[in-house]
């Protein structure tokens, strides 16, 4: 079996354009560094194309929900559909500078009304979940489970006013977990991390990672 | 300077992945790569959905542009592994996104998967296969995580009678919500995130979880093929290089006072 088996011109594409984007990191002011300059440009307009694909599919899939009257899904789509227009009309009707802060627009009313409300939500529910995920996670069902349970105590109390009063050991203590060993596993974390995206990247650049184009293997 | 010895350690892992890669393409070495859980939780997470007559999720909550893009990749990667497991048991199954672009690409890849193993029917039929998109889409409102994605999440979960949903990717602070809603739906829950982001409240909430490194070696590992696995030789190679390197560079700084790199550059 050949090493380039599977290797196909738009993969090819996508290599030599990766390796133009990763020298011109270490050859800055370079030829490379201007075609790498010219390129990102060059995904953000491509990138605004394949956000109108992204949308016309959207439409499309929508629609056909909508039209096969999927049960409970139909009105879900047709309120989609009418958001869509509801954003596309506003923001096209009011020309560039319709999102810029402060702008007294349709699209910013929305924004401002509906969308920051929504996160805000989010916001207290992630607050509600913390509580419940701590009272999990804090429970000594094991040795490893109760080293935990140690270490989020100190930190607490670490930063719990009340932490200092009770013990004068609790914030130093504190401290020394997230300075030391919690910096150096979260470092430990990170480089790992780090080759395992280089390992990607090799398998990219070799053309072995065809999967997430569609390609099998 | 800096630059230089980047490309120094680059050129370095490169290298060292290169010879993973030849050492199981040219003299057929394969690998042993030892058992992640949260992969093995897969399987048992279909049996799972199949014993309880419930559905089998998956979520990929990022973006293929920007800085998420290779997480992406990944997360697609690891979908056609789920994917073509779930189609060969039959099994219902709902692929959700956050993005417009990622749908489309989804919608392709579980085309083909689905035709693949001969049930382009099942793919077509709302109730054997949903591909969903939960998001804002990613200019000026998705800045950050999917907001739209984990509020309209808890209820996709009770709403699709999901058993076993599989997370893969990265989303923030929204990353909690996402496992309490499964806890509080009964669902079997895998995180398969490959950024440190999070991670503490990935363990806190998920049943399995496979990390950074982990990830992208399940990537690997899924596909079998040994040219793909030569690159965990190759990340082996690296990790410990890299904890020889730190061993070293550590005693120095702690002997002499100096960064070893300080001495070397001078």
């Amino acid at each position: 079996m050949a090493w380039y088996r599977g290797v196909t011109p738009p993969l090819v594409l996508a290599i030599i354009v990766a390796f133009i984007i990763l020298f011109s990191y270490f050859y800055p002011g370079t030829f490379v560094d201007q075609l790498s300059s010219t390129i990102v440009n060059w995904v953000i307009i491509i990138g605004a194309l394949m956000i109108w694909t992204g949308l016309i599919n959207l439409l499309r899939f929508s629609v056909r929900e909508v039209r096969r009257k999927v049960p409970g899904r139909w009105y879900l789509a047709l309120f989609q559909v009418c958001l869509i227009a509801v954003m596309l009309i506003s923001g096209f009707g009011e020309g560039p500078g319709s999102t810029a802060k402060g702008a007294k627009t349709v699209i910013m009313w929305l924004y401002n009304n509906y969308y920051i409300w929504a996160e805000l939500a989010l916001a207290g529910l992630s607050g509600l979940w913390t509580v419940t995920a701590a009272y999990r996670a804090f429970r000594a069902r094991s040795l490893e489970a109760f080293i935990f349970l140690l270490g989020a105590v100190f930190v607490l109390m670490r930063y719990a006013p009340v932490g200092g009063a009770i013990w004068i050991g609790f914030p130093i203590v504190g401290g020394w977990i997230i300075y030391q060993p919690f910096t150096a596993m979260l470092r430990a974390l990170v480089i790992a991390g780090g080759i395992g995206i280089i390992a990607y990247a090799a398998r990219f650049y070799m053309g072995k990672e065809r999967q997430a184009f569609g390609m099998r293997g | 300077m800096a630059h230089e010895q980047s490309l120094v350690f680059l050129v370095g892992i490169f290298l060292m992945m290169a010879y993973g890669m030849y050492k199981t393409f040219i003299r057929g070495e394969i690998p042993h790569v030892r058992k992640i859980a949260a992969l093995d939780a897969i399987d048992e997470g279909i049996g799972r959905s199949i014993e309880m007559g419930k559905k089998l999720q998956f979520v990929i909550p990022n973006d293929l542009m920007g800085p998420m893009a290779s997480v992406t990749l990944i997360s697609l990667t690891l979908m056609s592994y789920v994917a073509r497991k779930a189609a060969k048991a039959g099994i219902p199954a709902v692929y959700t996104c956050a993005t417009a672009p990622v749908l489309t690409v989804m919608q392709g890849m579980l085309r083909d998967i689905y035709a693949e193993q001969g049930k382009l029917e099942d793919f077509n039929n709302p109730e054997k296969v949903k591909v969903r998109m939960l998001g804002e889409g990613y200019w000026r409102f998705g800045a950050g995580a999917s907001t739209a994605l984990a509020l309209a999440y808890p209820g996709l979960l009770q709403r699709e009678n999901v058993g076993t949903t599989i997370f893969a990717g990265e989303d923030g602070k929204n990353l909690l919500l996402y496992g309490e809603a499964g806890r509080e739906a009964d669902c079997f829950q895998i995180c398969l995130n490959p950024t440190s982001s999070k991670l503490s409240w990935a363990i806190a909430t998920f049943d399995y979880v496979a990390m950074l490194s982990e990830v992208y070696t399940a990537g690997a590992w899924v596909t079998k093929r040994k040219e793909q696995l030569g690159s965990v030789i190759g990340t082996d190679i690296a990790t410990w290089t890299m904890i020889v390197l730190v061993i070293v560079f550590t005693a120095v700084a702690s002997i002499l006072g100096r960064s070893l790199s300080g001495i070397l550059v001078g």
